[in-house]
């Protein structure tokens, strides 16, 4: 059991507090209810250039990074289609520098022109380095927009295309800044071996005088429904041809996500698994093959994604995935088979337990995609599946017209 | 109001408590080390072979006999054993570097006594079926394809080579030819040379009970140790040039860039002052060349620099991955960065900031067992006590503008560097 303490402010900010006696550092985590999802079509890549940003300074503070290292800290964010996070760590005894930095940013950025020039010229080399000079980096880029038609699910965090992030202006980041950065929107979460009191009063302090807004009701489009089966096929400078299949799935505030990801863990979790065993050792027509969830916080994909060995068929490869993916629709799992997998989730959560920041960043991301205790009792809802819950969630998401499949097939030399 | 352009005041890092290991010698001479973390149920064992890729005679032998040793044993095949971990929720990895090889169990405490006993039958009667042989060396090989059109792989591949010179124990670099050139005779050989009758070391982390410390002794403490054929160490090849190695891809819209030079290790008195003097060029966030060269001109996602320590050599390093139009650019700018330093003295402020940002880092790495057991297992292997850190804190501590002068012009002088680029220049 995680305990953990809340605090609600005035102005909206939710403060979650853990106390850890064992550790000198504390965990501070700082979660935005914004992400890819909520850019505008026309300007993709937006949350996470705004990530960027985030370091270029605030209203009162030049710098963020060399007062939070002075006293021993360190920092660090990410982005994703549903959040933008922002964590920190510091010896526990200068753990108000870290209320005085995220508060001052929470109320205003500097708003630099160089510090955007800058960050968008780092966040297209970013874009380069991750998405085009890499094999098979453009996947997701391909992926996205072929399984999703309505929803911003159709593009990545990155970004559509590199021209949304060279054109941004400074107005676009002072809007998206207006919009989605204030006390309502974010979830501190702290954990250390500090007194809950303490933290109250310094959440307080530092940012109870930050005006409040009121949260915006978030309406984005509803994926319609896909009625068959989508086919893209692209060429590129690889040395294996690739195979990728993306089929809808359960958001994850239903429980369903839980069977999905066990329905994963079955097909490609561990050697023993049936996709390492029965497809990468036994046949070797495949270099690797996986099966994933993608995670996300609404309908996400479930994804297989292979690399054909040299000289096999797309024919033969697709064969042999969709015989697996068959037997689990026709005849579902075994209890030990279902027994191993969630014995796995288990001791995942047993370890995500052991560090600070684990559990500070855990409680906030529960909170926002159910509530903080979600982080106590989600190993419960992996427990509770059943065989008959697999074999039903795979009958019915397993379909042909439920599924975008990308050919990624290697050039020829 | 408060004044939110005044920073809260800044308490001091006065001391930093180390979560010790203990050391315990097995009869059979196995050295076991742990350390206990009550509040949780997981423990983590590593077993830890003087097996890495130094030892080897022929390029991919000791990963691949690392990554092998868990693929069949005398009574079970590789799914039987993959399956009775998994089935447990344990999770079996193992890890090969240039000097150590390991195999790594992370698990529920209650699982130890299941799983102990068969991991150690497994690594004892390892045997290598030719099947899985076949199939690792396809799967790796095509792999390797992969890797190739990776410009910073490439170059990490090159990178000892032209470091060290061809003949270095710590030079193998992986070519596709490789894969056509080890034979089962090569791997159980190297197996029981440095697997099975080598003496290992043991780490343990997590909730590491008096149980889980017998059960530990009980199973291990069987293997007959014969002693091990001393290794000879080479020399590293002098050369006078630092000229620039190219490896030129066509179409790359990067380039990764690997600079290094040999250096000295972490017992040698003017380590604390290059440990520093690296932290602020490029061991940080903040550093000169991320704050230049990222955060001033965009031309990367991230650069860094560092001093890299192997049991017999240390190598000090900088390595990015760049717009290809802007490679010779960034190489302009690595090369001014590093003559500042010579030039002119760190500020008091800058010292300051590297000082605490260091001893900060040093205080998480004792966060936790498991990352305590890290800190222990590296000063184990430099033969290292704690007194290291305590010295290296006080060192810091009282560093000055001068020292790190002396300790630039000395070990950092971007001349001598060896160069590779891997992409366009």
């Amino acid at each position: 059991m995680v305990e953990f303490k809340e605090h609600h402010l005035k102005n909206g900010l939710r403060l979650i507090f853990n106390e850890d006696k064992t550790t000198p550092i504390v965990a501070f985590n700082l979660l935005y209810d914004v992400g890819s999802k909520d850019e505008n079509e026309n300007r993709t890549g937006f949350a996470h250039l705004f990530e960027h940003l985030m370091f270029g300074g605030s209203v009162n503070i030049p710098s963020f990074d060399g007062p939070l290292q002075t006293v021993g800290g360190e920092n660090n964010a990410f982005t994703s289609t549903d959040m933008t996070n922002y964590y920190i760590t510091v010896p526990k005894n200068n753990i108000e520098t870290a209320f005085w930095l995220e508060s001052d940013r929470m109320l205003s950025l500097a708003f630099s022109d160089k510090s955007l020039e800058v960050q968008r010229q780092v966040v297209i080399e970013e874009f380069a380095q991750r998405y085009l000079n890499q094999p098979y980096g453009d996947v997701y880029l391909l992926l996205r927009p072929l399984a999703y038609k309505k929803h911003p699910y159709r593009w990545a965090t990155i970004g559509k295309e590199i021209k949304h992030i060279e054109t941004a202006t400074m107005d676009d980041v002072k809007a998206f800044f207006k919009s989605h950065y204030y006390p309502g929107n974010a979830i501190l979460s702290i954990s250390g071996d500090l007194k809950f009191e303490d933290v109250k009063q310094l959440t307080e302090k530092w940012f109870g005088d930050i005006p409040s807004k009121k949260k915006t009701v978030r309406s984005l489009p509803t994926e319609p429904v896909q009625k068959k089966e989508r086919v893209l096929e692209v060429e590129r400078d690889v040395p294996l041809n690739a195979l990728y299949y993306a089929y809808h799935m359960p958001a994850k505030n239903d429980d369903d996500y839980y069977v999905v990801d066990l329905l994963s863990d079955v097909l490609s979790r561990g050697d023993s698994s049936r996709f390492y065993e029965r497809l990468l050792k036994k046949t070797s027509l495949f270099a690797e093959v996986d099966a994933f969830v993608t995670g996300d916080t609404e309908t996400g994909l479930f994804i297989i994604s292979a690399k054909l060995s040299e000289g096999v068929t797309y024919e033969e490869a697709e064969v042999l995935i969709e015989h697996e993916l068959l037997e689990l629709v026709e005849k579902g799992v075994g209890e030990e088979e279902l027994k191993k997998v969630k014995n796995k989730a288990e001791s995942t959560f047993e370890f995500g337990k052991t560090s600070a920041l684990n559990k500070a960043m855990g409680l906030a991301i529960c909170a926002l995609t159910r509530e903080p205790d979600l982080f106590n009792y989600e190993f419960k809802l992996y427990e509770k599946v059943t065989a008959e819950d697999i074999q039903r969630v795979a009958k019915n998401m397993l379909r042909k017209e439920n599924r975008s499949k990308l050919i990624y097939k290697a050039k020829q030399v | 109001m408060i004044d939110r352009s005044v920073a809260p005041s800044q308490k001091e890092i006065e001391k930093i408590e180390f979560a010790e290991a203990q050391s315990v010698v097995f009869s059979s001479g196995i050295r076991c080390h742990s350390i206990l973390q009550e509040d949780c149920k997981v423990v983590k064992l590593e077993l830890e072979f003087d097996a890495g890729s130094k030892f080897q005679n022929k390029a991919l032998l000791a990963s691949m006999v690392n990554n092998l040793i868990l693929e069949g044993s005398e009574r079970f095949s590789a799914y039987e054993i993959a399956s009775y971990f998994d089935n447990e929720g344990a999770f079996l990895d193992t890890s090969c570097s240039a000097d150590k090889a390991s195999v790594v169990l992370h698990c529920l405490e209650r699982s130890i006594p299941k799983l102990l006993p068969y991991l150690q039958e497994v690594l004892a009667t390892a045997n290598f079926p030719q099947k899985e042989i076949e199939t690792y060396l396809k799967i790796n090989a095509q792999k390797f394809e992969v890797n190739q059109k990776k410009v910073g792989w490439v170059a990490r591949n090159e990178f000892m080579e032209e470091l060290l010179g061809k003949k270095h124990s710590y030079s193998w670099k992986v070519e596709a030819k490789n894969y056509l050139e080890v034979e089962r005779e090569d791997l159980v050989s190297f197996y029981n040379e440095k697997y099975k009758s080598a003496a290992f070391q043991i780490y343990l982390s997590g909730k590491v009970t008096e149980d889980v410390l017998n059960t530990v002794e009980e199973v291990f403490n069987q293997t007959i140790i014969q002693s091990n054929e001393s290794f000879e160490k080479v020399a590293v090849e002098e050369s006078s040039t630092s000229e620039m190695k190219l490896i030129e891809k066509k179409g790359a819209i990067q380039s990764a860039i690997r600079l290094g030079i040999v250096t000295i290790n972490r017992s040698h008195s003017d380590f604390p002052a290059l440990f520093v003097a690296n932290t602020i060029l490029g061991g940080y966030f903040g550093s000169r060349l991320m704050s230049n060269i990222r955060e001033d001109k965009g031309y990367t996602y991230g650069i860094g620099s560092g001093v890299i320590h192997l049991d017999d050599l240390s190598y000090f390093i900088v390595s990015t991955e760049v717009g290809a139009e802007v490679t010779a650019a960034t190489l302009k700018e690595i090369e001014f960065e590093m003559n500042q330093l010579h030039k002119e003295l760190v500020s008091e402020e800058e010292l300051k900031l590297v000082k605490n940002y260091i001893l900060g880092n040093i205080m998480k790495g004792f966060d936790g067992s498991f990352s305590a057991m890290g800190r222990f297992q590296m000063l184990n292997h430099h033969g290292l006590g704690y007194d290291y850190y305590e010295n290296l804190i006080q060192e810091i501590k009282e560093m000055n503008p001068d020292k790190i002068q002396a300790v630039a012009r000395n070990y950092m002088d971007y001349s001598r560097l060896k160069k590779i680029v891997v992409g366009k220049l």
